[in-house]
Order: structure tokens, then sequence, then C-alpha cells
């Protein structure tokens, strides 16, 4: 059974690798060029989900501060006297 | 300074310009070209190479003042710790090979962190050593350039992922693969060959279904290469998603021929416990440098050997067996032992080019101690292989052996006469006495408590 979250990805991803395909042509392409080429199109994918997982640990971080900053200062005894 | 010729050079060593392995006087050593020097200089004064020598991810070596094998394209000499024995992808277990995968990708990631990068992933510069996977190819970086993609991708796919998919949701078999395809599994066959589930695998479905259907479809297209660009985020997206597919595929090693053998044997447990105390005595008589186990099975006898210390070689012919012999090793931090698949009646060959890219079992060899326990009716009943011949494969493949007779009345032998006509007139103890006389010297024999089975203790004769 295919998880949930697999489903945007393995949708995805095929639209993506023909992309690069419309490139303008220069060189003779074996088998290789074409794995740099698929990867280049995984990259951008994959690289989006490694950003969103940096800045989803980042985000995270500053509502897990912003929340403890504001229960302090609602907190009784932070008050000043 | 020691003189050395080109005549010891490594017959694998010729693809690579950056440089070559070559043996002097009993040594290996590896010669670095001046092209590779800017790459080489920076894998060992980035602090890299000590990283990875740290995490025991790659063989420690010391630069030598030895004379270059090839001077003019010389720039340095480094002697490298030499690897105990040299064992290929096709004859590790699942495991072995996921263990050298991860391993790979592990150092892949470290290079990144240190401004370089593998352009080399190919699964045969990893070796087995003290029981984990190491990395041996110094000239296998190169710098990282900012936005490159990873030139070693579609190696590390059909090295590594292609066979361990093909293992964990095929057949594990379908590691044998990489015997006749020398630089993988082609990505085209091994999407064939996955079952259509693995589609919904996302790592699969990128790095091997639409990868090598790509490859195929479009083989004859033009494309612009220098415009492609791999961000370094997308760079570690592809290394992490290829880390995590690897951890994700799995192997139960269980219901095989041999996975199980132990507990479907006619032995009891007095004449197990007696096999075990006669095979530690024979092995204290011969004092061994090193011992293969051949027909080893899960390894109980090899462990013999290899607790006091010998370096230890378990092949055994069952993908079950090695994978539980691999994964004890695992669980018990085992140094000395090394499990590998192997069928002795047809043992891996010399291949690649000129036969000579990767050594045939032979030419590994020999041995200084073999065992050859419960061996013998399989080579000669199951595999119709004469007495004489079977004593010639021994006395080429060691110093001392030690093996054990089972008789035809022996249950196991009866198992193997119960789907055969009963050919073997000369299967009996004395045609296998005189035989094995021919090469060896019979020094000790001692039958098994509570068994018809004998061990014997046998050196091989000064002529042979």
């Amino acid at each position: 059974m295919m998880k949930r979250s697999m489903l945007p990805k393995t949708l995805i991803m095929p639209a993506l690798l023909y992309l690069p395909f419309h490139q303008v042509v220069h060189a003779y392409v074996d088998g290789g060029t074409i794995s740099l080429v698929i990867q280049s199109a995984i990259g951008v994918f994959v690289g989006a989900l490694v950003a969103i997982g940096l800045y989803w640990k980042r985000i995270k971080a500053s509502v897990k501060n912003l929340l403890s900053r504001s229960k302090k200062s609602g907190e009784p005894g932070e008050e000043p006297h | 300074v020691k003189s050395p010729t080109n005549s010891g050079i490594v017959a694998s060593s010729f693809r690579d310009p950056s440089g070559f392995v070559f043996w002097q006087d009993g040594a290996i050593y590896r010669q670095i070209n001046t092209i590779y020097k800017e790459d080489y200089d920076r894998l060992m004064t980035s602090g890299l190479h000590k990283a990875l020598v740290e995490e025991g991810l790659i063989v420690s070596h010391e630069e030598v003042a030895l004379q270059s094998a090839a001077p003019q394209v010389a720039y340095k000499v480094i002697r490298p710790d030499r690897v105990p024995f040299i064992s290929y992808p096709y004859e590790w277990s699942f495991s072995q090979l996921k263990g050298a995968a991860l391993a790979t990708l592990r150092i892949q990631r470290k290079a990144l962190d240190f401004g370089m990068s593998l352009k080399d992933c190919s699964a045969y510069n990893i070796q087995f050593i003290k029981g984990k996977p190491v990395f041996i190819d110094t000239l296998s970086f190169e710098k990282y350039q900012e936005g490159s993609p990873w030139v070693a991708y579609r190696q590390f796919c059909q090295h590594f992922l292609a066979p361990l998919a093909l293992m964990s949701h095929r057949d594990s078999r379908l590691g044998q693969l990489l015997r006749i395809h020398l630089d993988g599994v082609p990505l085209d066959l091994a999407s064939k060959l996955l079952p259509r589930r693995t589609h919904f695998s996302f790592c699969l479905l990128t790095h091997i279904h639409l990868h090598g259907r790509a490859q195929a479809r479009y083989s004859d297209t033009r494309i612009d290469t220098k415009r492609l660009r791999l961000t370094r985020l997308g760079f570690i997206g592809i290394i992490s998603s290829l880390e995590s597919g690897v951890k994700r595929l799995k192997w139960n090693p269980g219901g095989t021929e041999w996975g199980d053998y132990y507990q479907d044997t006619n032995y009891s447990a007095e004449a197990f416990q007696h096999k075990k105390q006669i095979v530690a005595e024979f092995l204290e008589a011969i004092h061994a440098s090193n011992v293969w186990d051949l027909g080893a099975n899960t390894g109980i006898f090899s462990r013999i050997a290899s607790d006091k210390g010998i370096p230890t070689i378990s092949f055994d012919i069952d993908p079950a067996a090695v994978e539980k012999n691999y994964l004890e090793c695992r669980r018990r931090g085992e140094t000395n032992i090394l499990p590998l698949l192997s069928d002795l009646t047809n043992p891996s060959p010399g291949i690649g080019w000129q036969n000579k890219e990767r050594m045939s079992l032979a030419e590994r060899g020999p041995a200084d101690a073999v065992l050859a326990l419960a061996l013998i009716h399989h080579l000669s009943i199951s595999n119709n292989t004469p007495f004489a011949k079977i004593a010639d494969f021994f006395a080429s493949t060691c110093e001392s052996l030690v093996v054990e007779f089972v008789p035809k009345s022996d249950s196991q032998v009866q198992r193997l006469l119960a789907t055969r006509e009963d050919i073997f007139v000369d299967y009996t103890q004395q045609a296998f006495e005189s035989e094995f006389a021919k090469l060896f010297v019979l020094e000790r024999s001692q039958p098994i408590t509570g068994s018809e089975r004998i061990l014997y203790l046998m050196r091989r004769r000064e002529s042979t």
C-alpha cells in the first residue's frame, strides 16, 4: 500500500524528469549523461525537500521560542515587582 | 630507495589516469600521478582523509620514498594498509552489500563537508576489513564544484541500489547479476525485473525506474550538459534519498536449503560437541596463519578458528547462511571472520578485461588450512566428482586439511541418494583414504562419537 506522504512525490517526479530534455542540444548523450540529467531533475525536488526540512526546523524553533517567551511573560511569578 | 618494476602492476588498475596499484617485494603500493596532484593534496590537507580514517571508513596509508613505477607521470607513492583478503560484491550477502552501500554514501556525505566528492562509486572500491566495509581507493575523490551533478550517481545506482532492490524485492540470488555485469546491474534491466509495487517507492521509482527508462529512451538525444546544474541542497537531497531508500531495503534470510541446516541434522548434541572439540584440537596442531572454511553454513565451525585469532574466510553456497553468518559477525563485533558466498562446484572465475580484472577464487589462495566439514558427500554425490578430483582441488587450495568423511550409511547421504540412482560404488572410506593419501599425509583420524563420521587431519605432501 502506498503511503499517503508518497503520493505527491510519485506524481510530481515524472513530470519534472521530462523538463530537462527540452534544453538546447550540444553534446552526444550516453547513459552517463542521461544520469546527470535525471539527477538534476530529481535534485530540484529533493533539494526543495531538504530546504523545507531545514527551514521547518528553524520555523519550529522560532515558534517554540516565541511561545515559551509569551508563556514566561504571562506567568505571575515572572511579573516585575 | 627500492627500485620497483612495472611487472607488478595490479591487473585491475588501468582505467583511472590518476594512478595505479602495484606490488613490490611482497608489499602493495599505489602510485599517484601528477594529474591527480591537486585532488590528492586537497584530500590530505583538507582533513577529509584523516576524518575518514578516524571513522574507519577508508584504509590508512603512508607516503613512502619508493622509486616510482612510472616516474615520468609520478607525483607520489603511498603504501596503503594491506587488505587481508580481497572479496567481490557478487560474493557478498545482502547485508554486506547494503553495508558497503551505506558506507559509500557516508563517505560521499563526509566528502561534501570538506569540499570534495566521489568521482567513482564502484562497489569494488569497498573491502571488508576486520568485519567492516572500508573504502580502499584513495584516488576516487575530486574537488566539489558548486552546482555540478554527481558524476558517480549512475555507478552508485548500478553497483548498489539496483542489486539490493532486486535481492530485497525479487530474489536474493539476483545479486549474482553483478558477476555478469562488471559495471553494475543495468538500470533498464533492474526496472524490468523489479515488481510493479516498487513504483510506489519514491527512491526506486526515481533512481531506478525513471532513471533506467530515461537511459533507454533518450540514448540518442542531444543535450547541453553544461547547462545541467545540481545545487548543494539537491546533492544532499539525492544522497539522503539514496540513503533512506537503501536503509528501507530488507531481506529476511530464512527458509532456504541450508539456512536451517543445524536444526535439521542427524547429530546428537553430544556428537556435535565432540566434533567441535576434535576440530579445535586439529586446529591447535596445525598452527594455521589463516583458514578457509568451505561449506561453512552459518559459520559455527569457522568461529572455532576465528575465536583463536586466526583470520578465517567462511564460504557457503547459500545466501541465507552467509547472511546469517554476517549478521552474527556484526552482532558479536567479530574482526577475524569474513563470510562469503561461493559455489565450490563453480567458484568465482577471473572476470573483466582479459579475465584478469577480478581474480578467480583460486588466484586468491591458497589458504594455510582448509576446513571441509560435512562437505565431501555433497561434492562426490550431488556433483558426481570423483575423490581423486576432490583431493586434487584441496591440494591446490591448502597446506593443511581438516576433512570429514560421511559414510553412505549416514542419513544425510541417504537423503542425497533418495532422489538419484546409487552409481557411487567407489564412495567408501577406503577409496577416500586411498585417493587422498596420494596427495596428502593422513596425520590423524578420529571418529565422531555417536555418529559414523570420521574427521581427518591431513598435510599436503611436499611433492604436490
